[in-house]
C-alpha cells in the first residue's frame, strides 16, 4: 500500500509541486491549506509523514507541530517542515515543538525525495 | 514537469503582491504595526519560496533582502524606515515586472533589478542585524575514498520526534562499504522495556567517497537528539583490511559498552590495525542559538478556492438556462392539474432560486477589491506631482459583477489621475484660496435601486462650464449658438477630442480624455454625470447597472417577439382598442380619466399593425410616465439577463436578451432608453 | 517529395448563396444548426437578423445573404446557420451565418488559390480571399473575420442610417 502524506502549505504553488513530486514518487498525497485545516484532515485519515510550512494563516507550523504531536496517534509519526531560512532559531523552534526534519525551498525533486525516504520507507 | 505548475504560481504570485501592496500602504500610515509586520514578512516568504521554485531567481533574491529586513523589524520589535516601505513598493512593482517579462529580461529590466538589489543591500546594512545566520561546517573538498568512524548514540526519546535510527543506518550503508555494531548494554530487563524508547546505540565504519558532510547530512535531523561522533580512520577503503576475528572480537566489545570514550579507544585500536594514520577534521559541534518566541501570526482568512473565471461565466449560463426551464416546467405542472406534478415543480423552483442567488452570489466581487491599486495610485501621483491629498473611500463592500469591476477599473484609475492632475491644487494655492492644505478624494459606492452607483468627488479646483464650453466651440465640437444647460456644458469634457488640460503631463497622457470612461461605462450600459462648483470640486457619478441579474418583469408580446418589461418602472396596464386610439389627441391616451401619452412599440419595432386586443403598459422614469402599446402581455416572468453582444451595441434600448424556457430568446427593454430614443427621434405635442 | 514543405493543405466547408459556391476555413466553423426561432431585435439593420439561443448563450445571427447584397429569399429546408469563430478587435467572437445550404468539406492546398477578380465581380472584393476550383465548381474563398468584423457592420449600419435619411 502507498504511504499517505499530509501536504500542508498556505502557498498554492508550493503545496501543488511537494504533491505533485511526491505523487511521481508513488506517494498518496492528500492537501491542507493552514494548519487548521491540516488537523481536520488528520482527524480523516491515516498518513505516516505530515509536511507542513511553517508561516501561515490561522493555525501556524509551529503550532500544527505541538498539536500533532499532542495527539497519541501521532507521537511518532513524521513531521517535515519546509522553510527557507538558514536561520537556526526557526528550525530550533520547530525542532522543539516536534518536527522530525526540514525541507529548504527552493528544493530540488530528487532531494525532496530523498528527504522523504529518510523518515518512511 | 513542473511547468504545468507555473501558470498557477504566476496567479499566486500577482495575488500575494497585491496583498503585499495593501500591507505596505497600511504600514506606511502605521510603521510600528506588528501585525502588518509579520503579514509583510510571510507574504514576502511565501514568495520568495516559489518564486526560487520556478526559476524567477531575481524576485527571489530581491524578496529575500527585503524579507530579511523586516524579519529583523519583527525581531526588534521595531517600526518599518519609510525608506524601506518605499523601496518595497517599488519592489512590488519592479517584480510585476519581472513576472510579465518571464525569463528574458530587457537591460533596462536588469539595470533597475541590480540598482534595487544595491539599495536593498544598503538599506539592510544600516539596519541592525539580527542573530547571525549559522555558517554550515565546510565540507572538505575532494573526492578520495576514505575511511570514517562513527559514533552515533541515540538519546533515549528520538523516537518521540519521528525519527528512525535503523533508517539512518540504511541511508549510510547506501554510501558504500559499512559495517555496524550495536550496543545493547543499555537495554532494561524485558520487563521494564518502554517500546518509545531508543536503547541502542552504535558504533558505525563506514569507507565512502562521500564527503564529510554529506554524512553529517544523514543525521541532520536528529543531531541534537544524539551523541555523533565522526573520526577519519584513514585513507582508501580499510574494512577489506580489517580481519574477521578482529571484527568480531570489536562487536563483542562494543555489544557491552559504548561511550565517547571507549569508542576513541576502539578508533585507537584500528588505526593502529590498519597502521595509516592521519587524522584530519575534528569534529565541531558548538552552535548555540536563541529559542526565539513564535510570535504566533494571527490573521482572520477564510478559506477560499481559486476557480478560473470562464468557469464561473459556464456556471451562470448553466444556472440561467435551469431558470428558463424551470420556469417552463412550472407552468406545465401547473397546466397538468397533477398535484404530484406541481408539487415536484415547486421544489424545484425552490431549489432552483437558491442555486440561482448562490450563483449570483458567487459571482460578485466587493468594489473594495480596487482598493489598493486606487490608494496606491493617489500616493504615488501625489508624490510625484507633490500635492498633498487625503483619499477616503465609503462603501467598498458594495458589490458587482466581476466583470464590470475589471472594465471598471481601468475608468476609475483614468477618473483619478484626471483629479489628482487637473482637478486639486497644489498645497501652496490651496493656503492662498483660504482652503485646507490638504486636498480630498472620496470615493463612494452604494446601491441606488437597480443600479450601484459610484462617486468620485474631489475638492479642488472644479470645473467652469463656461470654459469647457469655450473649449468645444474652439475645437468645433459645438457651434457658438447652440444652447447648452450648465449640466449638458460640464459633461462636453466626455466627448471625444476633449481635453481641458492646461499643458500635458505625464500623469494624465496627450489624447487620451474622459471620452475613453464614457465609452467604456456605456459599454457596460452605464452613465456617466459630472457635477462641479467652480473653486470647490468636482464629482463625477457612475451608474451602472447591476448588469448580470435577474430581472423581476412583464413578459409581453409585440408581433411574434416577446419583451421583457423591468416590473420595477411598471405601473398599471390597461386593455387598449383600435377605438380608443381612433380619437386620440396629442399622442395621449386617456386612462382611468387621466391623460398619458402613448408610444406604440408594434409601429416603432416596424413589427405591423397592432392586434384589435392590444393593451397598453404604463411605465413611469424618474421624469417621464408613458403608455407601451404592445399586442399581448403574457404574466410576470423572471428574466436572467444576457448580453446581446458587440454585434448590438447601437441598440441601447434593450438592456440584453433573456433565454425562455422553449429556446427562444425574450428581449430586455431598458424604459427609460427607450424613453430617449424615442423622445430623440419625434417630438412628442404635448 | 521535397516540395511538401511548400504546401499547406486546409480543411474548407463549401456552402451556397444564390447560384454562387463559398468557401470557409473550417478553422473557424464551430458548428452548423437548422435554423431554429430567430428572435428580431427592431431597429438593426436588414442583414442582421436577430439573436438565437445557443446552448445558453445569445447568437447574433447574421443573412449571409443580405449581407453580400443579393436577393432575400424565404429559409428553405436546407437553410441552415453555420455558426464562425471569428476575432473582432482581439476579442473571439461567435456569430452565426445563414446561408441556402451547406454543401462539402475539401482539402485544399492554399497554394492553388487564384487571385479573385479585381472587376466585373458582384462581391466586394476584400471579403474574399481568392477563388479556388474545386471539382467543375470554383468556389470563393472567405475571409470570415473581415465580413463579421464589428466595425465593418457598424460602419454598414451606418450606410443603412445614412440611406434612411
Amino acid at each position: 500500500m502507498a504511504k499517505s502524506i499530509l501536504v500542508v502549505d498556505d502557498s498554492e504553488t508550493i503545496r501543488e509541486a511537494v504533491s505533485f513530486t511526491l505523487e511521481n514518487a508513488q506517494y498518496q498525497v492528500q492537501k491542507a491549506v493552514d494548519g487548521e485545516d491540516a488537523l481536520q484532515i488528520l482527524e480523516k485519515g491515516q498518513f505516516q509523514l505530515v509536511i507542513t510550512d511553517l508561516h501561515m494563516p490561522r493555525l501556524d507550523g509551529i503550532g500544527l507541530i505541538k498539536a500533532i504531536r499532542a495527539k497519541p496517534e501521532h507521537q511518532f509519526t513524521p513531521i517535515l517542515f519546509l522553510t527557507t531560512e538558514s536561520q537556526a532559531s526557526r528550525k530550533e523552534e520547530a525542532r522543539a515543538a516536534g518536527a522530525t526534519g526540514w525541507i529548504v525551498k527552493p528544493f530540488v525533486p530528487e532531494k525532496l525525495v530523498g528527504v522523504v525516504q529518510k523518515l518512511i520507507r | 514537469m513542473i511547468e504545468h505548475l507555473k501558470q498557477k504560481y504566476l496567479e499566486e504570485a500577482h495575488d500575494l503582491l497585491l496583498e503585499l501592496e495593501k500591507t505596505l500602504l497600511l504600514l506606511e500610515e502605521n510603521p510600528a504595526d506588528s501585525e502588518g509586520v509579520e503579514v509583510a514578512f510571510r507574504v514576502m516568504h511565501t514568495l520568495k519560496g516559489s518564486s526560487g521554485m520556478f526559476g524567477y531567481q531575481q524576485v527571489s533574491e530581491l524578496v529575500h533582502l527585503l524579507e530579511n529586513g523586516y524579519d529583523t523589524i519583527r525581531t526588534n520589535k521595531q517600526a518599518v524606515p519609510l525608506s524601506l516601505l518605499e523601496l518595497s513598493l517599488e519592489s512590488v512593482d519592479h517584480i510585476r515586472l519581472l513576472l510579465t517579462e518571464d525569463t528574458t529580461n530587457t537591460p533596462a529590466t536588469e539595470g533597475a533589478h541590480r540598482l534595487l538589489l544595491k539599495r536593498a543591500a544598503e538599506l539592510l546594512y544600516e539596519m541592525p542585524a539580527p542573530e547571525d545566520e549559522r555558517a554550515m561546517p565546510a565540507a572538505p573538498a575532494g573526492k578520495s575514498l576514505r575511511t570514517w568512524a562513527i559514533f552515533f548514540a541515540p538519546q533515549q526519546d528520538m523516537l518521540k520526534n519521528g525519527s528512525n535510527p535503523l533508517y539512518l543506518l540504511e541511508e549510510l550503508a547506501g554510501f558504500g562499504g559499512f559495517r555496524s555494531f550495536s550496543c545493547t548494554g543499555q537495554l532494561p530487563p524485558l520487563t521494564e522495556l518502554d517500546v518509545q524508547q531508543c536503547y541502542l546505540s552504535w558504533m558505525l565504519l563506514l569507507a565512502t567517497e562521500a564527503p564529510e558532510g554529506d554524512i553529517r547530512d544523514v543525521f541532520m535531523f536528529v543531531e541534537e537528539l544524539c551523541q555523533l561522533q565522526l573520526e577519519p580512520l584513514g585513507e582508501g577503503d580499510l574494512l577489506a583490511d580489517l580481519k574477521e576475528e578482529q571484527l568480531t572480537a570489536l562487536a563483542d566489545k562494543i555489544a557491552l559498552a559504548l561511550d565517547k570514550e571507549s569508542f576513541a579507544a576502539y578508533v585507537r585500536e584500528l588505526k593502529t590495525t590498519t597502521a595509516q594514520v592521519k587524522p584530519v577534521v575534528s569534529p565541531e559541534t558548538a552552535q548555540e542559538t536563541t529559542a526565539q518566541l513564535a510570535s504566533g501570526v494571527k490573521e482572520k482568512s477564510v478559506t477560499s478556492i481559486r476557480v478560473a473565471s470562464d468557469k464561473l461565466d459556464d456556471l451562470m449560463n448553466l444556472v440561467s438556462e435551469l431558470v428558463a426551464n424551470q420556469e417552463r416546467l412550472s407552468l406545465l405542472a401547473e397546466l397538468s392539474m397533477m398535484p404530484e406534478l406541481a408539487g415536484v415543480a415547486e421544489e424545484i423552483e425552490k431549489i432552483t432560486r437558491q442555486l440561482r442567488d448562490k450563483t449570483f452570489d458567487i459571482c460578485l466581487v466587493p468594489i473594495g477589491s480596487l482598493l489598493t491599486r486606487f490608494k496606491r495610485l493617489v500616493r504615488d501621483l501625489s508624490q510625484e506631482l507633490g500635492k498633498n491629498i487625503a483619499f477616503e473611500a465609503e462603501g467598498m463592500d458594495t458589490e458587482l459583477d466581476k466583470n464590470v469591476i475589471d472594465s471598471l477599473s481601468d475608468c476609475l484609475v483614468h477618473i483619478l489621475r484626471n483629479c489628482i492632475d487637473h482637478g486639486l491644487e497644489a498645497e501652496a494655492e490651496r493656503i492662498a484660496k483660504g482652503k485646507n492644505p490638504q486636498g480630498t478624494i472620496l470615493l463612494k459606492a452604494f446601491n441606488s435601486g437597480t443600479n450601484v452607483v459610484i462617486e468620485i468627488k474631489d475638492d479642488g479646483r472644479g470645473i467652469s462650464s463656461e470654459k469647457v464650453r469655450n473649449k468645444a466651440v474652439e475645437k468645433g465640437l459645438i457651434r457658438p449658438d447652440q444652447v447648452l444647460t450648465e449640466k449638458e456644458s460640464l459633461e462636453l469634457i466626455l466627448m471625444p477630442g476633449f481635453s481641458t488640460a492646461q499643458s500635458i503631463t505625464s500623469v494624465s497622457g496627450r489624447g487620451v480624455g474622459l471620452d475613453v470612461v464614457k465609452k467604456k461605462i456605456k459599454e457596460l450600459r452605464g452613465e456617466v454625470s459630472i457635477a462641479s462648483k467652480v473653486g470647490q470640486g468636482a464629482t463625477i457619478t457612475i451608474a451602472l447597472p447591476l448588469t448580470i441579474s435577474i430581472i423581476d418583469g412583464l413578459l409581453v408580446r409585440v408581433a411574434d417577439t416577446d419583451y421583457v418589461l423591468p416590473l420595477s418602472f411598471v405601473e398599471k396596464s390597461y386593455s387598449v382598442t383600435p377605438a380608443d386610439l381612433l380619437n386620440t389627441k396629442n399622442n395621449q391616451l386617456i386612462l382611468d380619466g387621466e391623460p398619458v401619452i402613448y408610444f406604440n412599440l408594434a409601429e416603432a419595432f416596424s413589427a405591423g399593425s397592432l392586434s384589435n386586443n392590444a393593451f397598453g403598459v404604463v411605465i413611469h422614469t424618474g421624469t417621464m410616465r408613458m403608455a407601451l402599446l404592445v399586442d399581448e402581455i403574457i404574466g410576470e416572468y423572471q428574466a436572467v439577463l444576457k448580453p446581446l453582444g458587440k454585434f448590438y451595441q447601437e441598440q441601447d434600448f434593450l438592456s440584453g436578451g433573456s433565454l425562455m424556457g422553449d429556446g427562444t430568446v425574450a428581449l430586455v427593454l431598458d424604459p427609460q432608453k427607450l424613453i430617449q430614443e424615442i423622445t430623440k427621434n419625434r417630438t412628442i405635442d404635448i | 517529395m521535397s516540395k511538401v514543405a511548400e504546401q499547406t493543405i486546409n480543411s474548407f466547408l463549401s456552402f451556397k448563396l444564390d447560384r454562387e459556391t463559398f468557401g470557409v476555413n473550417v478553422n473557424k466553423v464551430i458548428e452548423i444548426l437548422e435554423v431554429p426561432h430567430i428572435t428580431k431585435i427592431p431597429k438593426s439593420p436588414a442583414f442582421m437578423r436577430g439573436v438565437i439561443n445557443l446552448r445558453g448563450t445569445v447568437l447574433p445571427v447574421v443573412d449571409a445573404r443580405l449581407k453580400f447584397g443579393l436577393k432575400e429569399i424565404a429559409d428553405s429546408v436546407n437553410t441552415c446557420i453555420i455558426v464562425f469563430n471569428i476575432q473582432v478587435a482581439k476579442e473571439q467572437v461567435m456569430v452565426g451565418a445563414l446561408v441556402d445550404a451547406v454543401q462539402e468539406v475539401f482539402d485544399m492546398d492554399e497554394s492553388q488559390l487564384m487571385p479573385p477578380p479585381s472587376i466585373g465581380g458582384k462581391f466586394r472584393t476584400d471579403f474574399i480571399r481568392g477563388m479556388a476550383r474545386n471539382e467543375d465548381d470554383f468556389v470563393m474563398m472567405l475571409d470570415v473575420d473581415k465580413i463579421f468584423a464589428s466595425e465593418e457592420i457598424i460602419n454598414l449600419q451606418q450606410e443603412v442610417e445614412a440611406v434612411k435619411a
